[in-house]
């Protein structure tokens, strides 16, 4: 699959130059690997949800004295998904470019201590706001990144640094666009919720009891799905976070021609 | 820089389109190479690949290198104490949400 997947994927990297081409080729990978993809997605954010749930119950009862417990098994639940989504990216990343990336257990000490400071940069960092954009992106380009080729970690680092640099304009208009999405989202599902609520179920079904709103206007319901909207956002960002990376090397090295090149020679005779 | 003569450095006799943003010698459009949106001379160009390399190849000493790893390293239980806080406030605030009286 790698092969005929490579090919199919690895085209066009430079031809469009478009910024938001690996955001379209993300959305169009996952759309066609979705029946492989998820699994592993699920198995990723399994504990999360697990402990979202007993989070909710805690919340919900105003317990207090749980909440450490919670917080414990938030921190264990995301280092889980941070290992099985290396493994995920790895299996984009190896589709993407036609050849088997590095083994994530190689790396996978390195990976987890960019994702530590990725997070960093993306909760306490965002207070300041500007230092979001790059949490967000350093999270999504760590696996990635580290899985593209032996050698020494941190000129690794430092190279797709630089191209992140000289890519800053281009890389804070991806941020943005995949920002305003989500933003977009949160909008539209809380939108529909409220007319569903107040305006469709009582006078279309005649439906309203108090019971009703309790539910579906309490803390519990709203968790459940901010957590599922960032369920969402989660997989997504892992698939394009691949793409983006792919694009950020075929501008700075022409890797995307060298593929071709490759692929032209092989079917050559 | 402006072109004084507005002739190639290299072809006296032909016009020049811009200047190398390297060597800052005025070019034609023979001599131009448009590379990430600049014009450079093949002078330039030379450079700008030595500069790249250099900088590719280039790698910091051994004990700096070290130095920064074991830093980056002993940064994990701070880090990871703050995940924790972070997860840990979170939550407080949904309870100090649920509290307040503005919620439904």
């Amino acid at each position: 699959m790698s092969d005929a997947v490579g090919g199919q994927f690895g085209k066009g990297l430079g031809q469009g130059r478009s910024t938001l081409l690996p955001l379209d080729r993300a959305v169009e990978y996952a759309r066609e690997n979705l029946g492989s993809l998820l699994p592993t997605y699920a198995l990723a954010a399994a504990p999360m949800t697990l402990a979202m749930y007993y989070a909710i119950d805690m919340v919900s009862s105003q317990h207090r004295s749980g909440l450490p417990l919670v917080a414990l098994l938030f921190v264990v639940a995301t280092f889980w998904r941070w290992i099985v989504l290396a493994y995920l990216q790895r299996r984009v990343q190896s589709d993407v470019r036609g050849t088997p990336a590095l083994s994530v257990r190689s790396r996978l000490h390195w990976i987890l201590l960019l994702r530590l400071y990725s997070n960093f940069l993306l909760t306490w960092g965002s207070t300041l706001i500007i230092l979001a954009p790059p949490g967000m992106l350093l999270s999504g380009l760590a696996t990635p990144m580290l899985l593209d080729r032996p050698g020494a970690v941190g000129a690794i680092v430092r190279e797709v640094f630089s191209w992140a640099q000289n890519a800053s304009g281009r890389l804070m208009r991806i941020v943005s666009v995949v920002s305003i999405l989500s933003v977009v989202v949160l909008s539209v599902v809380v939108g529909v919720h409220i007319i569903v609520l107040e305006m469709l179920l009582p006078s279309l079904a005649g439906y309203e009891s108090p019971e009703q709103k309790l539910t579906f206007y309490s803390i519990g319901w709203y968790m459940s799905v901010g957590f599922a909207l960032f369920l969402l956002f989660d997989f997504y960002w892992a698939i394009a976070s691949v793409f983006i990376f792919d694009d950020l090397q075929a501008r700075r090295t022409g890797s995307d021609l060298k593929r071709q090149l490759a692929l032209v020679a092989a079917v050559t005779p | 820089m402006s072109i004084k003569k507005r002739f190639c450095a290299t072809h006296a006799d032909r016009t020049a389109i811009g200047v190398c943003v390297i060597t800052q010698q005025p070019i034609c459009a023979e001599c131009s190479t448009r590379y990430e949106g600049v014009n450079y001379s093949k002078e330039g160009l030379r450079i700008l690949i030595e500069r790249r390399t250099g900088q590719a190849t280039a790698v910091a000493p051994v004990r700096r290198r070290k130095a920064m790893a074991v830093v980056a390293w002993l940064a994990v239980p701070l880090l990871m104490a703050l995940l924790f806080e972070f997860y840990l406030m979170f939550f407080e605030q949904c309870i100090d949400l649920l509290q307040s009286e503005t919620w439904l």
